[in-house]
């Protein structure tokens, strides 16, 4: 994101989704008993993801992350937990993420 | 069952006294305010964090700004207070999955303009009470609008 931007980014020393999740999940701690998924909501018709869930939040939506892409970060965990927020990337760029997604691995 | 009684989104449930709710699904209602008020929508979507749900390079008049910027929420919070849409005495936020469209007064969101969009997890559309001025917040913490926010962010 921007050079000033608020968001915190994350290595993981292997680069893998299973590492990256891990660290997500020491960021972020236990969603909850009644945690519900993230649901992708971009692009009705047109984004092969939408409705498919891409991640995991607590109830009231304080804290969860989601599987996303971009041209500079490439496929990387997107969490937030109360005003802290981050990025960690994983290896395998947009066809991993795709892959993350269609398993649902994240459920 | 009372709709404000299932709401669990964190800023929803903070203001519950002060939020009309417009739609009991924001995304079924935001599909159909994009097709009645003719916005265009964009070819190509897929897993892209900058990709949003008006195609903003067919808006004749179209503004964008990256805000998530350390020290900049008050700086931004003026230029909400500066801008065209302060004249919409409330607003319309678009929440996320099987939540609400709501209406907020205007000086609500202006207190904590922040606190709106993250509890909207980056992903909403604002409209002004009219439904003529219009932002878009995309998941790379850009804010796309018809009209000037930040001074000289006009995308030609």
């Amino acid at each position: 994101m921007g050079d000033d931007g608020k968001e915190i980014f994350t290595l993981t020393k292997s680069g893998s989704f299973k590492d990256a999740k891990t660290v997500t999940s020491d960021i972020i701690g236990n969603l909850g008993d009644n945690a519900i998924d993230y649901v992708s909501t971009t692009g009705k018709g047109k984004n092969p993801f939408y409705g498919k869930t891409v991640g995991k939040q607590s109830a009231n939506g304080k804290s969860g992350y989601r599987v996303d892409w971009d041209e500079n970060t490439g496929a990387h965990i997107n969490w937030w937990n109360g005003k802290q927020k981050g990025s960690i990337p994983f290896s395998g760029g947009l066809e991993q993420a795709k892959r993350i997604i269609d398993n649902e691995v994240i459920r | 069952m009372n709709i404000k009684s299932k709401i669990k989104n964190w800023k929803l449930t903070e203001l519950i006294d002060k939020i009309e709710i417009v739609a009991e699904d924001s995304i079924e209602e935001r599909e159909i305010l994009i097709d009645k008020l003719s916005l265009p929508r964009p070819k190509s979507i897929g897993l892209n964090r900058s990709e949003t749900n008006i195609n903003w390079n067919a808006i004749p008049k179209y503004y964008k700004f990256f805000f998530d910027r350390n020290g900049y929420e008050k700086i931004i919070e003026q230029w909400l207070r500066n801008s065209e849409i302060s004249q919409s005495k409330s607003l319309i936020i678009t929440y996320g999955w099987k939540e609400p469209m709501i209406k907020v007064a205007t000086e609500l969101f202006f207190e904590d303009w922040e606190g709106f969009i993250r509890s909207t997890l980056w992903e909403t559309i604002i409209f002004s009470d009219d439904y003529k001025l219009i932002m878009e917040v995309s998941r790379d913490y850009y804010l796309h609008s018809n009209f000037e926010i930040m001074p000289n962010s006009k995308v030609f």
